[in-house]
């Protein structure tokens, strides 16, 4: 058994088909046990999430945020800096975009959705590299400055829509929002279709981040930083500098994730647009999943994303209550949590043993 | 016979690295296995320890037939191992490591003087020394050594593994494993003994059975064998004799003055060091492990920059900087501790083989790094060193130990700068590798580079420096030239002992 499981923790795409598994079990006993009938149950999570034309577009619709949070977990993790920063800086990305893009409405629609897109970027890069520094500077947990740094932004962007950029006509008034973009939008791929011109940046984002990480040595200084810190710095890679651009992409991504989330879905910023789908979170499970294999956080966002849009789906059709999709997932990131902190007690061990010599 | 194991094969993929192995063992004997680095030695004993699983083959404990799937299995069949990297807990007391997970408790707690007892006993019955109060943090690493050897005594073992147990002991410490395995053996114990050392074999082993290739060559008698023929066995051919011509020093390439550093107990590591280093010449570092040579060796190579004193490499005064600003003046490296500093062990050999000239023009341009000439030099070096592996996209934890120290060794001394600091550069390298290793040392000295060596191989000090200075209590004490000194000497200077006694 213990062999077994070694075996599976060793090999990562087994271990997330198993988590998957696991997940989908789990959901169809819940289903069994309050009289639903699983087997449909989990056939109907699958259709509704994967399988009709109608499923793909919206799990790509919901994948592209995540795979943007995704993507900047995984540079970060992977180059062996633990920043929770995504959300934070996605939000950062979102309120940016929602403010620059309206008062770009003199300018052509492409260019002016270019220009929010940079904007949105470089906002959340900043974002990024003032907890980056924070936590250089005062030697403090990276973890924990980002964490905290979620929560400002949570707060700043609720405030500026609230107070200074609150959208005055809106029908509905408890809707707490910014103005409505108009023009300057990432349209849809295929008119019937929600999917947005974002999956494309997404798409482009994850080859160009592959190529960045695996073909340049600015990649390679982060890879092996991130696969042991002491080797990198016995080869006379700055580590310092090297964990301030890292941060600086990965926020740059997280910030451009708000950003089409923006001017893909929501045309404004809607308070805790960004917190509540809870897309950063998804993303650090699609990048976990994948063992910060950046390919791989496209698969397993697209995967998370069908399950939430598949257990919505079998809630309407089969009133199935959506808890169950969320104990799916709650199972899956789960085990992929355990793993990932079974590694790194396992990291950190090695770490002291080799001290003791 | 205590143990057969019979017709393994255990292959990687496509490499075969058990190939029909059989091998037996007599109780209370010492059975020595030797080979080539990727021979398959540490892959059948992996084996035994239930570490990994057979694709085929039998084995029998005790004329019963056996399978593990773990080494929890090994140990309830009395099969234990002592292995290179410790697993040991340390913050936790000598006593607390040993009878983990098999502890004397009273009403539910943990009696300190009932397991104090269990591990004196041992200790005294097999001449183990340890004070079971000591945290394993503060224990020498072989103290640490002999905690894992009672853990396995203390779970009551009949069968002890011992993979390349000398690897990282000092002298004194190797004399002393080796007197212990002969007690075991003969409080009737049957221990395995892998080891590159062939004195080591000569000294304490019963039989030697010989691996190449996976396979099995043959077994002989201890009495009917000597070094010559082991080694012949092992490599395919007979050594051959070094030849190191004289040479003329050249300018300077490393000058270390006045070099102090205190501990965190004020204590001097390092007290008043200085040296240099030539160019056409090796210069030795002899000394017990831990009287400073380690930190030095971080002083010098910028992992540690809080010192006293001066390091020039190549006339470009370099102190208190940092590595890659001494790299770029013109040294190389070979880390004492090949996976904490010396390799990432997921990446790939090419990725390691690169470490220090992503940077480079040659390997890269504009920040793009050219991946085809990396795999080339990958190549070129896996073929020079003759480097056991599946090509250069295998990942560097795949290849056996003496492979790995074989990839770290082969990029500093190729890396193309003037001076190379080398730390156990042929740790766990085979005989036949370790006199590449020495030529090419040598070779890099002729051709007008420097190398400062640190070895706690006397020999290897002895044969290759044209200098060698003694190093005690982190103050280097004595300076000799090639030939002025012997090991008897030398071991004598290296224990703080005084030059005309
Ligand atoms: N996990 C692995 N994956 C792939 N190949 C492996 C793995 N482990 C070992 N091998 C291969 O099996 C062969 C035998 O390795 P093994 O570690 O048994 O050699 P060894 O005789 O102990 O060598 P050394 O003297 O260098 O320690 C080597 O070619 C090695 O590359
Ligand atoms: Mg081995």
């Amino acid at each position: 058994m213990n062999k077994i499981m070694n075996k599976i923790g060793n090999s990562n795409i087994l271990f997330s088909l198993m988590a998957i598994l696991a997940g989908l079990l789990v959901g169809g006993v819940i289903m069994a046990i309050t009289g639903q009938n699983p087997v449909e149950g989990i056939l109907g999570l699958l259709k509704g999430g994967y399988l009709t034309s109608y499923a793909i577009a919206s799990t790509l619709t919901r994948a592209t945020p995540i795979i943007f949070a995704g993507l900047s977990a995984a540079l970060a993790w992977g180059s062996g800096y633990s920043s929770m920063g995504a959300q934070g800086q996605m939000i950062i990305g979102a309120i940016t975009a929602a403010i620059v893009a309206p008062r770009l409405g003199f300018l052509p629609p492409f260019l002016a959705v270019i220009i929010t897109l940079i904007f949105s970027m470089t906002a959340g890069a900043l974002y990024s590299l003032i907890s980056a520094h924070i936590s250089a500077k005062y030697d403090a947990y990276l973890l924990i400055v980002t964490l905290m740094f979620n929560y400002l932004a949570d707060y700043l962007a609720s405030y500026l829509t609230n107070y200074v950029f609150l959208d005055p006509v809106a029908l509905d008034k408890l809707a707490i929002q910014t103005i409505k973009i108009e023009g300057s939008i990432l349209p849809r791929i295929f008119p019937r279709y929600t999917t947005h011109y974002g999956f494309l940046i997404a798409l482009i984002a994850v080859a160009a981040t592959a190529f960045i990480i695996n073909k340049t040595s600015f990649g390679y200084k982060a890879r092996m930083g991130g696969l042991n810190a002491g080797f990198a710095e016995y080869g006379g890679i700055d580590s310092r500098k090297t964990m301030y651009k890292v941060l600086l992409l990965s926020g740059a991504l997280a910030g451009l994730g708000g950003a089409c989330e923006v001017l893909g879905t929501k045309f404004r910023y809607v308070d805790k647009m960004i917190t509540s789908p809870g897309y950063s979170w998804s993303g650090i499970t699609a990048s976990l999943m994948s063992n910060y294999n950046i390919i791989g956080v496209l698969f397993s966002s697209i995967f998370l994303s069908g399950i939430a849009i598949g257990g919505s789906t079998i809630e309407l059709s089969m009133n199935i209550p959506s808890e169950i999709t969320q104990i799916i997932q709650g199972v899956i990131t789960m085990l992929v949590t355990a793993k990932f902190v079974i590694r790194w007690h396992r990291k950190e061990n090695g770490r002291k043993e080799a001290e003791t010599k | 016979m205590i143990l057969e194991m019979k017709n393994i094969v255990k292959t990687y993929g496509k490499v075969v690295a058990n190939d029909n192995v059989s091998i037996d063992l007599n109780e209370g004997e010492i059975l020595a296995i030797v080979g080539e680095n990727g021979a398959g030695k540490s892959t059948i004993m992996k084996i035994l320890y239930g570490l990994e699983k057979p694709d085929s083959g039998e084995i029998f404990v005790k004329g019963k037939k056996v399978s593990f799937n773990s080494p929890l299995d090994a140990m309830k069949l009395n099969i234990g191992m002592v292995q290179q990297h410790f697993m040991l807990f340390g913050p936790m007391s000598v006593t607390e490591n040993i009878v983990y997970n098999n502890e004397v408790s009273r009403r539910g707690f943990f009696d300190w003087k009932g397991n104090r007892e269990k591990v004196r006993e041992l200790s005294g019955k097999y001449g183990l020394n340890v004070d079971p109060d000591a945290l394993i943090n503060d224990c020498s690493v072989g103290t640490q050594q002999r905690v894992e050897i009672l853990k396995t005594l203390y779970q009551n073992a009949d069968i002890i593994i011992f993979d390349e147990p000398s690897a990282v002991l000092t002298p004194g410490e190797v004399d002393e494993l080796l007197s212990t395995m002969k007690n075991l053996a003969k409080a009737g114990k049957s221990l395995i003994l892998i080891t590159h050392k062939l004195n080591e074999v000569m000294e304490v082993a019963d039989r030697v059975t010989v691996m190449r290739s996976g396979k099995v060559i043959g077994t002989v008698n201890k009495k009917d064998t000597s070094t010559d023929e082991l080694s012949y066995m092992m490599i395919g051919r007979h050594t051959s004799q070094l030849n190191i011509p004289d040479m003329k020093t050249g300018k300077r390439l490393l000058e270390v003055e006045h070099l102090s550093m205190g501990s965190a107990l004020g204590k001097k590591v390092l007290n008043d060091v200085s040296l240099h280093v030539d160019a056409g010449e090796i210069v030795g570092i002899a000394g017990v492990s831990g009287n400073g040579q380690s930190e030095m060796i971080r002083c010098i190579t910028g992992l540690e920059k809080q010192y006293e004193g001066k390091v020039l490499v190549c006339d470009q005064d370099v102190s208190n900087q940092g590595v890659s600003i001494i790299r770029k003046a013109g040294m190389s490296h070979i880390p004492e501790d090949r996976y904490l500093w010396g390799s990432a062990r997921e990446a790939s050999l090419s990725d390691n083989f690169l470490m220090g000239e992503e940077d480079s023009d040659a390997f890269s341009s504009h920040g793009i790094l050219k991946q085809k000439t990396i795999d080339r030099h990958a190549d070129r070096l896996i073929d020079e060193y003759a480097i056991k592996t599946d090509g250069c996209r295998q990942k560097m934890k795949e290849l056996s130990g003496g492979n790995a120290q074989k990839v770290i060794t082969a990029r500093e001394i190729e890396r193309d700068c003037p001076l190379t600091i080398a730390c156990e550069p042929t740790r766990g390298i085979d005989i036949g590798a370790m006199e590449f290793v020495h030529e090419r040392l040598v070779n890099k000295r002729d051709n007008g580079g420097g190398v400062l060596l640190v070895s706690s191989e006397l020999s290897e000090i002895l044969k290759l420096s044209d200098r060698i200075y003694v190093m005690y209590e982190g103050h280097l004490n004595y300076e000799f030239r090639h030939g002025e000194v012997d090991d008897r000497k030398l071991g004598r200077l290296m224990l703080g002992g005084k030059a005309d006694e």
